[in-house]
C-alpha cells in the first residue's frame, strides 16, 4: 500500500510539473503569435497611426514622432491647402523607423500620399536608432512586424534588447488591445486626422521655459539615421512623391548646443543636395516665449497655430499647386559646385551658409518669388 | 539581486534544485553559502559588517544564557548597543548630523558637524531587528542560545526573508534548519503559487501604481489636488503591494523548501479601525515593536496617560526605523495619535454597534485617515507633504479639466485612457481577491473545487499559470527595487 501511495505522490508529481513548464510555455506561444498576427486590427480605428492613414489615405502626410502630432493642425492645411492631410505620428520616431514605414506605404499606390512633409529633427539625427513608443510595434501589420524585428535585432545584438524585444511583443500594448471598444471612441473624438483637435496645452511660465535643458544630440550623424534618411529620399523619387523636410520649432534654452545646430546643417546640406524644400521651424518664430511651447520639446496650442501658419506661408504654394515629381523646387539659390546627394553635403552647407544674409521673415517669399 | 529579475531566477532555481539533491543534513550549509552569495550580490563588502554582527550576537547570546543577574543584563546591553550601534551609524548619522546642523544655522552658528558617505548596507534593519530579537529571547529565557555559528548565521541572513522581511522569531525559524524537509509536493505548488502571487501584486499592481505615483509626486506641484488625491491613493495600493508582494515571495520560496515563514500581512486595508490596522500591516514589524519596545514601556498596564505616551514613543520609533527623514518621524508620530484619539473615542464609538453600515464607515473612515499618513511616508520633505495635503483639501473634485489632467497622468503618450483603466480595473480585481481571501470565499466554481479534492495541486497549478501569464500580459516589466529595501 506504502508503494502504491508512493507510485500515486510521483505520478501527481509529473502530471504537476509537466502542467507548471508546459502551460506557460503553450499559453506565451499563443499569445505571441495573436499579438504578431492579429493585434493591429484592434487599432485601426485609432488616431495618429498607421493603420489610422490607411484606412483614410490623404494626398500629404506628415510623419514624424509627437513633434509632428504636437505641430500641426491638420484641419487649417487642409483649408488652406484644399487638399487632405494626416499626421502619422508615433513618440520619438527616428528617421530609421520612419524608413521602414515608407518603404511599405509608398509601395501601395492606393496609400502613396502625393506630398510627403518629412520630420528633421535635428536631435534624432545623430542618436542612435530606438523604439520609444510600443504603439508603433502595436499598429504594425505582422509583415511590417517582422520587417522591424529584423531591423531591431540587426542593430541591437546585445541580450538585453532581445530582452526588449520580448517584453514589447508579449507585454506592450495590452491595454489597448482590453480597452479596445471605449478607447477608439474616446480618441477619435480627441484627434483628427493624426493631430490632436480637442486637446488643449497651455505655455510653460517664464521660470520653467528658462530651466528647459538641450537634448544631447552628437558631432555626427548617426551612420543608420542618416542612411535611412537618404533611403526616404530615394524612395520618394522613384515614387514620384514630392518630399520636403520640415523640423518644427524648439524652444531656445533647449536648443543652445552647437550638436543640435550641426545638425540641422545637415539636413539643409542634404536638402540643398537633393533639391528638396526644408523648413526649419525655429526661423521666424519666437522661440524665447514661453507661451508657445508646452514643454521642452513640443509646442502648445499656441505654438501649433502659429507654426501650422508659417508652414502654410513657406510651403504653401507647394502644398496647393497640382505639380509632378519633376518640379521639386529648390529653396537655396543653385551652388556652382554642384553638390550631389550626401558626399558633399558638408560643402554644399558652408556655401550655402555663407549666402544665407536674408531675414527670416523671406523664407515664404523667397520661395514664392522662385515659382 | 532583486526578486524580479532574471539573475534572481536562475539563483533560486539552482538553490532549490540542490537543497533537495542533497542530504537533508548538509542543506542548511549549502543556504548558508546561497545566502551569501545573495548578499554579496548588493554590495559585497558589506559581508564583512554583517559577519560582525553575526558574531557578537552569537557569542553575546551564549554569554547571556551561561550568566545571571548584572551580567546577564550586561552582555544583554552589550549586544543591543553594538548591533544598534551599527544601525545607527549606516542608517541614522547624517540624519542626525544634518539636524545638528540646521540647530547650529538657526543658532547663528556655522554648520560644522561632519557627515559620513556610507551606502546603507541592504536590509541592515531587517536583520538587526532580527538579531535583537534573538538575544532578548535568549536573555528572557524564552530560546536557548544557537550553539552552532554556522546555523546562527543563517538564522539572520537566510536569504528570501533577509533584505525585507518577515522579521522571524528564533523559536520560529532556527529548529526548521535541522529539520528534514523533504521534497513535498503540497508545500511545492502552494510555494510556486505564492512566490507567483506575491510577483503579481509587484509586478502588475505596485509597479503600475508606481508608474503613476512617481510621475505626479516628481513634479507635484505642477498637478491638481484631484491628480494628487488619485496619486496618494495610488501609492496606497502601492506601498502595500510591493511590501506584501515582497513578504509573499520570501513566504512562497521558503514554502518550496518546506520552511514556514510568519504571515506578514492580512488584508490591513478591511480594517475597521487603526489598532486592527496594525495587527493586519507588517505583522512581523507590529509584534516587534509591541514585544520589545511598548510592552517594556508599560503598555497599556500603566496610567492613561502613560499608555498613551507609550503608544507615540512606539510609533513615532517605528517612523523612524521605516526611514531617516522627518517624514517618517511625523508619520510614525500620526498613527500614534490616531491610535491615541481611537482609544479615547471608544466609549463613544463603541455605542454605534455593529451593523453594516457603521462598519463601511468605520473601514472608510480608517482607510483615508491612514491613506492621509501615507502622503508624509511618500512626500521627500516635509513641507511637501503640508503642501500636497493643502492642495489636496482644496481639489475640485467636479472640474472636468482636473480630471482630464488625472487621466493623462497615467502615461506620457495617448495610451492614457487604456492604461489607466487597466489599471484601476486590475487593482479592484486584487482588492475583490483579497475581500475573498478575509470571507474564506473561493473564486473558483464548484466542479473545479472538487477537481482539486481529487488533485490538491490542481488548483495551484492553474492559479499559477494564471497568474505568470496575467505578469506576462500586464507587469511592468523592467526590473524595480522594491519599497522597503530602502529601508
Amino acid at each position: 500500500m506504502p508503494q502504491s501511495a508512493d507510485n500515486n505522490q510521483q505520478a501527481h508529481t509529473r502530471r504537476y510539473f509537466a502542467i507548471i513548464l508546459l502551460g506557460p510555455i503553450v499559453l506565451l506561444a499563443f499569445w505571441v503569435v495573436f499579438k504578431i498576427g492579429l493585434e493591429d486590427r484592434f487599432s485601426r480605428h485609432l488616431d495618429a497611426g498607421y493603420p489610422g492613414y490607411c484606412e483614410q489615405p490623404a494626398e500629404v502626410l506628415f510623419i514624424g514622432s509627437s513633434h509632428t502630432r504636437q505641430s500641426y493642425d491638420i484641419a487649417a492645411v487642409e483649408a488652406a491647402t484644399g487638399r487632405s492631410a494626416y499626421a502619422m505620428a508615433y513618440g520619438s520616431l527616428d528617421q530609421n523607423l520612419m524608413n521602414l514605414l515608407l518603404e511599405d506605404l509608398l509601395r501601395d499606390p492606393a496609400r502613396r500620399p502625393k506630398i510627403l512633409v518629412l520630420e528633421a529633427y535635428a536631435t534624432k539625427l545623430a542618436q542612435r536608432s530606438q523604439l520609444e513608443d510600443p504603439r508603433f510595434f502595436f499598429d504594425l501589420p505582422p509583415g511590417l512586424k517582422l520587417r522591424f524585428i529584423k531591423n531591431y535585432l540587426q542593430l541591437n545584438p546585445e541580450l538585453s534588447a532581445r530582452l526588449d524585444l520580448f517584453g514589447l511583443i508579449v507585454n506592450r500594448g495590452t491595454e489597448q488591445l482590453w480597452t479596445y471598444p471605449l478607447n477608439h471612441r474616446i480618441l477619435a473624438r480627441l484627434s483628427y486626422r493624426g493631430a490632436y483637435r480637442a486637446h488643449v496645452s497651455n505655455g510653460v511660465s517664464e521660470s520653467e521655459f528658462r530651466s528647459f535643458q538641450p537634448e544631447l544630440a552628437g558631432p555626427e550623424p548617426d551612420p543608420i539615421q542618416f542612411a535611412a534618411l537618404n533611403h526616404t529620399i530615394q524612395l520618394c523619387k522613384r515614387y514620384g512623391v514630392r518630399l520636403m523636410l520640415a523640423e518644427s520649432p524648439m524652444p531656445k534654452p533647449a536648443t543652445s548646443e552647437p550638436d543640435i545646430h550641426r545638425m540641422k546643417d545637415v539636413y539643409r546640406a542634404v536638402s540643398l543636395a537633393n533639391h528638396l524644400p526644408y523648413l526649419d521651424g525655429d526661423e521666424g518664430f519666437p522661440t524665447d516665449d514661453p507661451a508657445y511651447f508646452a514643454d521642452a520639446t513640443h509646442l502648445s496650442t499656441a505654438g501649433r497655430t502659429l507654426y501650422t501658419a508659417n508652414l502654410i506661408k513657406s510651403f504653401g504654394p507647394l502644398l496647393v499647386a497640382d505639380r509632378g515629381p519633376s518640379s521639386l523646387v529648390q529653396t537655396h539659390p543653385p551652388h556652382t559646385s554642384g553638390p550631389s546627394a550626401g558626399g558633399s553635403s558638408e560643402r554644399a552647407f558652408k556655401e550655402e551658409k555663407s549666402n544665407s544674409s536674408a531675414p527670416e521673415s523671406a523664407i515664404g517669399r523667397g520661395v514664392e518669388e522662385r515659382l | 539581486m532583486l526578486f524580479n529579475s532574471l539573475q534572481f531566477c536562475a539563483f533560486f532555481v539552482i538553490v532549490t534544485s540542490l537543497y533537495f539533491l542533497l542530504p537533508w543534513q548538509q542543506r542548511w550549509k549549502m543556504l548558508l553559502v546561497a545566502s551569501c552569495v545573495f548578499y554579496m550580490a548588493f554590495v559585497p563588502a558589506y559581508i564583512v559588517v554583517l559577519f560582525t554582527t553575526i558574531l557578537i550576537d552569537y557569542w553575546m547570546g551564549i554569554k547571556i544564557a551561561a550568566s545571571e543577574g548584572k551580567t546577564r543584563r550586561a552582555y544583554l546591553f552589550i549586544s543591543i548597543i553594538a548591533t544598534c550601534l551599527v544601525l545607527f551609524v549606516f542608517k541614522y548619522f547624517n540624519f542626525v548630523a544634518i539636524t545638528v546642523r540646521q540647530l547650529q544655522g538657526l543658532l547663528g552658528g556655522a554648520a560644522s558637524f561632519p557627515l559620513v558617505n556610507l551606502i546603507l548596507p541592504i536590509g541592515l534593519s531587517f536583520h538587526t531587528f532580527q538579531s535583537l530579537s534573538y538575544v532578548i529571547e535568549v536573555y528572557r529565557g524564552k530560546q536557548q542560545p544557537e550553539r552552532n555559528l554556522g546555523i546562527y548565521s543563517l538564522y539572520v541572513m537566510f536569504y528570501p526573508q533577509l533584505v525585507a522581511g518577515p522579521i522571524e522569531r528564533p523559536q520560529n525559524l532556527l529548529h526548521q534548519f535541522r529539520e528534514d524537509h523533504g521534497f513535498d509536493l503540497e508545500n511545492f505548488s502552494q510555494g510556486l503559487r505564492l512566490v507567483a502571487w506575491g510577483f503579481f501584486q509587484k509586478m502588475v499592481i505596485a509597479d503600475r501604481a508606481a508608474e503613476y505615483v512617481n510621475g505626479v509626486y516628481r513634479h507635484w506641484s505642477s498637478f491638481s489636488g484631484l491628480t494628487l488625491i488619485i496619486a496618494s491613493l495610488l501609492f496606497s495600493v502601492q506601498v502595500y503591494a510591493d511590501f506584501s508582494g515582497y513578504s509573499t515571495i520570501a513566504i512562497g520560496c521558503a514554502r518550496i523548501m518546506g520552511f514556514r515563514l510568519m504571515r506578514n500581512f492580512n488584508h490591513p486595508y478591511f480594517s475597521c479601525s487603526f489598532s486592527e490596522f496594525w495587527k493586519r500591516w507588517h505583522i512581523s514589524l507590529s509584534t516587534w515593536f509591541r514585544d520589545y519596545v511598548y510592552i517594556p514601556l508599560g503598555g497599556n498596564r500603566v496610567g492613561l496617560s502613560r499608555h498613551y505616551l507609550n503608544l507615540l514613543i512606539t510609533f513615532t520609533i517605528s517612523g523612524l526605523w521605516h526611514g531617516a527623514n522627518w517624514t517618517f518621524v511625523v508619520w510614525g508620530a500620526y498613527n500614534g495619535i490616531l491610535l491615541i484619539l481611537e482609544s479615547t473615542l471608544a466609549p463613544l464609538t463603541s455605542r454605534l454597534g455593529n451593523s453594516l453600515l457603521v462598519t463601511a464607515v468605520r473601514r472608510m473612515v480608517t482607510l483615508c485617515l491612514i491613506c492621509i499618513g501615507w502622503v508624509f511616508f511618500r512626500a521627500p520633505h516635509l513641507s511637501d507633504a503640508f503642501a500636497i495635503l493643502r492642495r489636496m483639501a482644496g481639489a475640485r473634485l467636479l472640474a472636468r479639466s482636473d480630471w482630464f489632467e488625472a487621466t493623462m497622468a497615467f502615461s506620457v503618450s495617448n495610451t492614457s485612457f487604456a492604461v489607466g483603466t487597466i489599471t484601476v480595473v486590475l487593482i479592484l480585481l486584487f482588492f475583490m481577491v483579497e475581500w475573498m481571501e478575509e470571507n474564506g470565499l473561493s473564486a473558483f466554481p464548484d466542479w473545479l473545487r472538487s477537481f482539486q479534492c481529487q488533485h490538491p495541486w490542481g488548483q495551484e497549478a492553474f492559479t499559477t499559470i494564471a497568474l505568470f501569464q496575467a505578469i506576462m500580459m500586464f507587469g511592468v516589466l523592467r526590473a524595480s527595487a522594491f519599497i522597503y529595501f530602502q529601508f
